[in-house]
């Protein structure tokens, strides 16, 4: 086989196998699910408020049933904000995905410092948070720091929900202790959301961005 | 001409008209433009070829039909890559570093062709090559929007690999019939002659099909805001 007719074929090999393999509807989907909307990354800040809004005056009362030694209410309102996070976890986690696949095509993702370790309260989000600050500086582009940046977060937000699960099933038995782990889960997911809209919104801007034609600069929180 | 060189001539202009017809009727006809002339010049020189055969089915005019149409090609192909990027200057940014030297270097092939070459000189050592060049820039386009997580038309998808895979196949057959010197033996020409052009039609089948479909329900979905930023035709 000679050289010219290896080089007509390998092209043709690897169109077939990636049109074989592409699936609009998935690609749709995905572009769906980051941008339903032109305001997209103003309806990612809404929908996160409002979920802030509902776990806090969740979390509330049932630190006033507490006050008042009413244990089932502290586990009632615990369960129904648990509940509400685990119904808010799929979202998550299938925008970092869509986000993920969709930074590759930034022109230029602005750089982000790594999610910081010291905002949150549990030893495993810290942890976590305290690893990646590490690996960061080990990577050289944005958009490799940008992508380990979504993957934290991802882990932040299952090991939130995951902590808020373990409160609600201490909350028969000791209902402060329970409370206070609520308590601190809720932070760190209220503080992951801050680092996840402010992704949103880098992304947005980068994928907007026209290279050398427009600066992309870091929105202020 | 043989009646079988006739007949698949017909066949692949039905073809052709089978497409712009689907275009116009569906409204798409601005989506591949390039692509679209490309079929106008297919028809107007295949068609004198047919009506005047003793005037037009000659070495000169292969030769300017060769190249007018490999330069219509290559347009269409630059412009389904335009059109394929052009909502995404992220990605168009980078797919311009390689899709620029592909079809810099593929018109270069195509524009190097020496006055007074002959129809020989064109198919073994031109065509092959311009071919080559234009089922790189198809290939990198496809690969490149996959990469990238871009939309693709079903009209696009259609061309890419319709166009894409004729032309391989193509290119692989006139390097075949060079290395094999079966351009002197008059039966064997016309045998590869005859694969190319049923592959040929094949290929204006397949782009025709994509071309008359409705559009998909993924599209016809989406958000008209979301539509026009991905760039996306909902015909």
């Amino acid at each position: 086989m000679t050289l010219v007719i290896m080089a007509a074929l390998v092209p043709l090999v690897g169109l077939l196998l990636v049109l074989g393999r592409y699936n609009a509807s998935r690609v749709l989907t995905d572009w769906t699910v980051l941008a339903p909307r032109p305001r997209a990354e103003g309806d990612i800040e809404e929908h996160v408020a409002l979920e802030t809004a509902v776990l806090d005056a969740t979390l509330a009362a049932a630190r006033g049933a507490h006050g008042q030694a009413d244990v089932s209410e502290v586990v009632r309102l615990l369960g129904l904000a648990e509940g509400a996070i685990a119904e808010a976890i799929p979202d998550r986690v299938a925008r970092i995905k869509v986000m993920s696949r969709l930074c590759r095509m930034a022109a230029a993702v602005a750089p982000l410092p790594a999610v910081p370790w010291r905002s949150f309260q549990l030893g495993t989000t810290s942890g976590l948070a305290a690893l990646a600050s590490f690996a960061h500086h080990l990577l050289v582009s944005t958009h490799e720091r940008f992508w380990l940046r979504l993957q934290v977060l991802q882990g932040i937000f299952r090991l939130s929900a995951r902590a808020m699960a373990t409160a609600t099933r201490r909350a028969p038995a000791r209902a402060a202790e329970a409370i206070t782990l609520f308590d601190r889960a809720a932070h760190d997911w209220k503080a992951g959301d801050q680092e996840f809209v402010e992704s949103v919104r880098v992304l947005l801007t980068s994928l907007a961005a026209r290279p050398k034609a427009q600066a992309v600069t870091a929105p202020q929180r | 001409m043989t009646p079988s060189q006739v007949a698949l001539i017909w066949a692949g202009l039905v073809g052709i008209v089978a497409i712009l017809c689907g275009l116009r009727v569906r409204r798409r006809l601005h989506l591949c433009v390039g692509f679209a002339l490309y079929l106008l010049a297919v028809v107007v020189t295949e068609s004198l070829a047919l009506v005047d055969p003793d005037r037009f089915h000659k070495a000169w005019f292969y030769i300017w039909k060769e190249a007018v149409l490999n330069l219509l090609k290559l347009a269409a192909g630059a412009e389904l890559a335009w059109r394929v990027f052009r909502g995404f200057p992220g990605a168009w940014w980078r797919a311009r570093f390689v899709l620029a030297p592909l079809l810099a270097l593929t018109t270069l092939a195509l524009v190097t062709l020496p006055r007074g070459s002959t129809a020989h000189d064109l198919v073994f050592g031109y065509q092959a090559q311009v071919n080559t060049g234009a089922i790189w820039l198809l290939a990198c386009t496809a690969v490149l929007a996959a990469w990238f997580h871009l939309p693709l038309h079903a009209v696009h998808r259609a061309i890419l690999a319709g166009l894409g895979g004729y032309l391989a196949l193509s290119a692989a057959l006139l390097e075949w019939m060079r290395v094999g010197g079966l351009y002197d033996d008059p039966n064997a020409r016309v045998a590869i002659g005859l694969v190319n052009s049923a592959a040929y039609s094949l290929m204006l089948g397949w782009i025709a099909v994509a071309a008359w479909q409705p559009s998909e329900v993924a599209v016809r979905m989406l958000p008209p805001a979301l539509l026009a930023r991905l760039k996306l035709d909902p015909a």
